[in-house]
């Protein structure tokens, strides 16, 4: 069937004529409004807000507050462990054992761009992986107690998608609170397709900045990728690190300078959630030797 | 020091003004229109990352096109649609609209989404595919919303003109 017929296709012409005549107004949006507007939406789609999820009803409302004064057995060493009241006393990537720049080249022949102002290639199909929301909160919760044990933690949300976006399998939100404020640590659980390593290479530059992110590769294959802190809002500073499994499950562990407190409805947009400029405690609530330690616990999972 | 946000301001300045004009075509009023296109580029903003350059212009048709379908969903028709109003009042070329029938104005009666597959088909010249990706549906749901929102666009403008009518 041909729905467009002659008289219609005069139709349509003299439609697109008084389209290519109109004289519009000028343009009043700012490039710096739109960016702003579009860092705000991805905190907001963190707190899952925007995403078809649903409430894992047992992972939420655990409220667990922790006071030890040492760390037994696993994770790091008590004494390795500095209070992580200030993002300036944290180590740098370089000085941490472990840890190297990643390849600015790709290692693998998986067409990932050698430039960062043009976007990431995308990464392959992703395969079937699945996490379990409930064991994510509890390694969370558990990694957290031994990496800041001065620290109150609580999970605060957690989501598990319904119908995947993105390949997002689910979400977790725990709340730091210590001597520097309250800070949070958010996990994001993601299926990718190919070797960690060529995901990891497709992603190198996934947090909006040019310099390239330190890495680990663990024995089993697991990568670790750890970004420079980002400080767009002094007041909530957030640093990632993304940990890339053989179970091709993707991690995007972020700690955050602010809190679920400081969530407060939007004035102009008051079905979203958004977190005031000025809010947040001016510095992460884990260094990057805790949120390494974290996310090594965190990898575990698989 | 260089950021990825250049690739995606070179995106925005070039591409800003014309998702405008196609966001009027769809709503019928520029300052809708400019919040239409305004909160598709937030929305593109926001998942950049996943945006390969190649389909960034594909990208856009569709979160546009939600974003109008969006606010006729709320059933919501803003009076006020900008933080500020502009400092300077534009007079502008109304003649098309006021001075003799308007195709524009007889598009806004075709339904919202049926106007929708009819300016991607025939403003932005997509594909049948094209419009199908763009909206999320089938070749065939297509096909038939062109057909039954080029009758509305007919019967609109033909109320307007008289002509075109008992075409049909």
């Amino acid at each position: 069937m041909n729905a467009v017929d002659s008289q219609d296709e005069e139709l349509l012409a003299l439609l697109r004529a008084e389209v290519d005549g109109q004289a519009p107004p000028p343009v009043h949006t700012a490039l710096d409004d739109v960016v702003r507007r579009g860092r705000r939406r991805l905190r907001t789609r963190r707190l899952g807000a925007t995403l078809g999820v649903v409430a894992v009803v047992g992972g939420v409302g655990i409220a667990t507050s922790i006071l030890r004064l040492g760390m037994p057995g696993v994770g790091l060493p008590a004494g390795q462990i500095n209070a992580a009241s200030s993002v300036s006393g944290s180590p740098s990537p370089s000085t941490m054992s472990g840890w190297s720049v990643a390849p600015a080249e790709p290692q693998t022949s998986h067409a990932a761009t050698d430039n960062c102002s043009k976007g990431p290639a995308m990464p392959d199909r992703p395969g079937n992986a699945s996490v379990n929301v409930d064991t994510v909160d509890k390694v969370l919760l558990d990694a957290l107690r031994q990496v800041a044990p001065k620290a109150s933690v609580k999970i605060t949300k957690a989501t598990a998608a319904v119908r995947p976006v993105d390949q997002l399998l689910g979400s977790t939100w725990a709340d730091v609170v210590d001597a520097g404020g309250a800070g949070s640590v958010y996990v994001e659980m993601h299926a990718f397709g190919g070797a960690p390593v060529q995901a990891a290479d497709n992603e190198k530059f996934v947090d909006g900045g040019c310099t390239l992110p330190q890495r680990q590769v663990l024995a089993d294959g697991t990568v670790l990728q750890l970004y420079p802190v980002a400080n767009y809002t002094p007041a909530h500073p957030s640093q990632t690190l993304r940990v890339y499994t053989p179970a091709h499950v993707l991690y995007v562990i972020i700690a955050e300078g602010f809190a679920s407190t400081d969530w407060v409805k939007s004035p102009d947009q008051p079905d979203t959630l958004s977190v005031p400029k000025d809010a947040g405690r001016h510095s992460l609530p884990l260094n990057e030797q805790q949120l390494t330690a974290l996310a090594t616990r965190v990898a575990g999972i698989g | 020091m260089a950021n990825r946000d250049d690739g995606f301001a070179d995106f925005f300045t070039s591409r800003f003004d014309g998702a405008r004009r196609m966001a009027h075509a769809l709503c019928g009023n520029w300052l809708e229109a400019e919040e239409i296109a305004q909160t598709a580029f937030v929305s593109m903003y926001a998942r950049w990352n996943k945006v390969r350059i190649d389909s960034a212009d594909a990208y856009l048709h569709t979160v546009l096109t939600r974003a109008f379908l969006d606010t006729r969903r709320r059933g919501r028709k803003r009076e006020q649609v900008m933080a500020e109003p502009p400092e300077v009042v534009v007079e502008q070329d109304t003649s098309s609209v006021e001075d003799r029938p308007s195709l524009l104005k007889a598009l806004q009666e075709v339904p919202a989404r049926q106007r929708a597959v009819l300016v991607l088909r025939f403003i932005e010249d997509l594909s049948v595919d094209e419009v199908a990706d763009a909206l999320g549906c089938t070749a065939g749901t297509v096909k038939s919303q062109t057909a039954r929102g080029l009758a509305t666009l007919r019967k609109a403008y033909g109320a307007v003109t008289g002509l075109l009518q008992g075409a049909r």
